[in-house]
């Protein structure tokens, strides 16, 4: 912990030292529950992320700092109705990355436990997922295609359903 | 290069199970690397790892993650936020997306299936109904929610529900066909298929074309159903309490604890008892029987000495005479009852509720329904002496009386009850 009692020293895997106001490292139920259970003298040296790199830490400080004021998300994810569409226009802005730094967000969001923003990478990945077809996943992702033909007939079965219902309407 | 290594890890890996990924790691990715445990005679774990002195450029990098590096657990939260379609799709791609799709219980629910097929985009529900039944997917349903397919003929829902029961054996634990106005016979006729009703939790039959006659055929098939918890049959038209019963009495030991009968005809009561675990009853819009007295319905309702929350919304039978018998003293060992809801009562009319209490209070070897917390009275016709009869009534216990939409609830004196909702 700084001088400064708002703020918090955080230490990335590479080494850099950031220091964040303690009520946006409050968004991360790791890091809260550390600065809970820590007493102020053992924060003195800064909280080491061995799970996320510095530029990745930079990303992940801008969204929280960005969404500080919001409400915490519900706690019934079940109850909710899944919808991909509702991604504000900064968020979109914010996920318009790389394919390795969305996934390295989204190991930080898993690691650090910010809900809103594990949801929202999620989000983005369904949605350059939907409408695709099983070889344009492949593509996008870079996915070896790794079944064995018979295998691959068994997905083809088990979801031969979905393309019959895609085709009756045609 | 080894106590680099060490200070290293020491530095960056503070946990010991990284340690020990590290151990299995650097054998496999460093050429000629080694990684060694010790223990001391402390008791004390060091970890040794030495790595030959190479070029740099011999090392393989570990490379950025990809979709497919990511946790199983992420993977299925994307694969959540898909539609059955982009679901299967993506599970054709790949091992990792198709363990993600399929081998979360979950996901299957079938969730999203009526905007599937309801859509306007193809317009045939029984055809994809038909091709789901046969596919193997349905072996992994653990929750069979068939939710609102409206469209969706007696005949179509059936063939789905025997092949998730029958054909690819699946056991779910909770199966929903709510507000699928067609399922009646050949659904039931499927359901009775089912070769594991002891594994059933929920069953969720309202807003169905279920008839007594099929209740009773899934009675008779069902010996068995001591997991049942919670049976909704609320808004299906064909169906009386003399099907539920049969439905519900199959239990030997039962264990239902919430039984929703929402717009169902209450006949026979006498004969009926149910279980003593129901805690949450919902009667809303319930009518008795013409051949049914009152005080039938009371006394079936006393004999739920462990109810908790009682909804009967609507319900035609509600007045003055069935108020008074409900909180008066038969009901004396009605102690837990907390959350009580009458909103909409057409036959509450002023001064009733108020009437019912101070009848009920007048005997004072009892207090009625001491456990009261919350009751409902909005849409009805009550006044502000019933709001202030319940508040005097309820003492402490009280904390959150409804009157919204009551047009004789005016004056101060109401407020006085505290935590109205208008």
């Amino acid at each position: 912990m700084s001088g400064d009692h708002d703020m918090v020293k955080l230490i990335s895997s590479d080494g850099h030292t950031i220091e964040v106001p303690e009520d946006i490292v409050r968004k991360s139920q790791t890091l809260q529950n550390t600065l809970d259970d820590l007493a102020k003298d053992q924060l003195e040296n800064g909280i080491p992320l061995a799970n996320v790199t510095h530029a990745i830490l930079t990303k992940v400080v801008e969204w929280c700092t960005h969404h500080k004021d919001d409400p915490p998300p519900p706690e019934d994810d079940d109850a909710r109705t899944r919808r991909t569409d509702d991604i504000t226009p900064w968020d979109a802005d914010f996920c318009k990355v790389e394919q390795t730094v969305l996934f390295e967000l989204i190991l930080a969001a898993n690691y650090l436990d910010i809900k809103g923003l594990l949801d929202l990478c999620c989000k983005t990945v369904a949605n350059m997922i939907k409408g695709k077809s099983p070889e344009q996943i492949r593509q996008t992702f870079n996915i070896k295609n790794d079944f064995t033909p018979e295998e691959e007939e068994q997905v083809r079965k088990e979801n031969e359903w979905c393309e019959e219902a895609g085709s009756t309407g045609k | 290069m080894a106590s680099d290594v060490t200070e290293w890890a020491a530095r960056t890996l503070p946990l010991p199970r990284l340690l020990e990924a590290l151990l299995e790691a650097v054998p496999q990715v460093v050429p000629g690397g080694l990684a060694e445990r010790s223990y001391a005679e402390d008791g004390s774990v060091s970890y040794t790892f030495t790595l030959p002195a190479v070029d740099a450029s011999a090392w393989m990098p570990l490379p950025p993650p990809t979709l497919v590096d990511l946790p199983v657990e992420i993977l299925v939260a994307i694969m959540a936020e898909l539609g059955p379609r982009d679901r299967a799709r993506a599970g054709r791609s790949c091992r990792a997306l198709r363990a993600a799709a399929t081998g979360y219980p979950g996901l299957w629910r079938v969730l999203s299936l009526p905007e599937m097929i309801n859509g306007d985009a193809h317009g045939r529900p029984d055809a994809t109904l038909w091709a789901l039944a046969r596919s193997p997917l349905l072996a992994h349903v653990r929750v069979l929610d068939l939710v609102d397919l409206s469209n969706a003929s007696d005949d179509a829902l059936a063939a789905v529900i025997s092949g998730t029961l029958v054909e690819h054996g699946a056991v779910p634990s909770r199966i929903s066909l709510h507000g699928c106005d067609q399922a009646g016979n050949a659904c039931a006729a499927a359901l009775a298929r089912h070769t594991a009703p002891d594994r059933i939790i929920g069953l969720v039959l309202s807003r169905t074309a279920f008839s007594d006659a099929a209740l009773v055929r899934l009675a008779s098939a069902w010996s068995e159903l001591e997991r049942l918890e919670a049976f909704d049959i609320s808004f299906a038209p064909r169906a009386t309490c003399s099907g539920v019963a049969a439905l519900i009495n199959a239990a030997t030991t039962p264990v239902l604890a919430v039984l929703a009968l929402d717009r169902i005809e209450l006949t026979a009561l006498h004969v009926w008892q149910l279980p003593p675990t129901v805690t949450s009853l919902s009667l809303a819009h319930a009518r008795l029987s013409p051949s049914m007295e009152l005080s039938e319905c009371s006394e079936w309702l006393g004999q739920m000495p462990a109810l908790r929350n009682l909804v009967v919304d609507r319900a035609g039978f509600v007045d003055e005479a069935w108020l008074t018998s409900f909180v008066g003293p038969r009901l004396a060992p009605w102690t837990e009852l907390g959350r009580l809801s009458l909103s909409g009562c057409p036959r509450l009319t002023p001064a009733m509720v108020s009437t019912a209490w101070s009848s009920a209070l007048a005997n004072e070897a009892v207090t009625p329904l001491p456990a009261l917390t919350a009751v409902d009275l909005s849409r009805t016709a009550v006044d502000d002496s019933d709001v202030w009869a319940i508040a005097e009534a309820a003492g402490t216990t009280l904390t959150s009386l409804n009157v919204s939409c009551c047009t004789d609830v005016t004056g101060d004196r109401s407020a006085r009850a505290g935590g109205i909702s208008r």
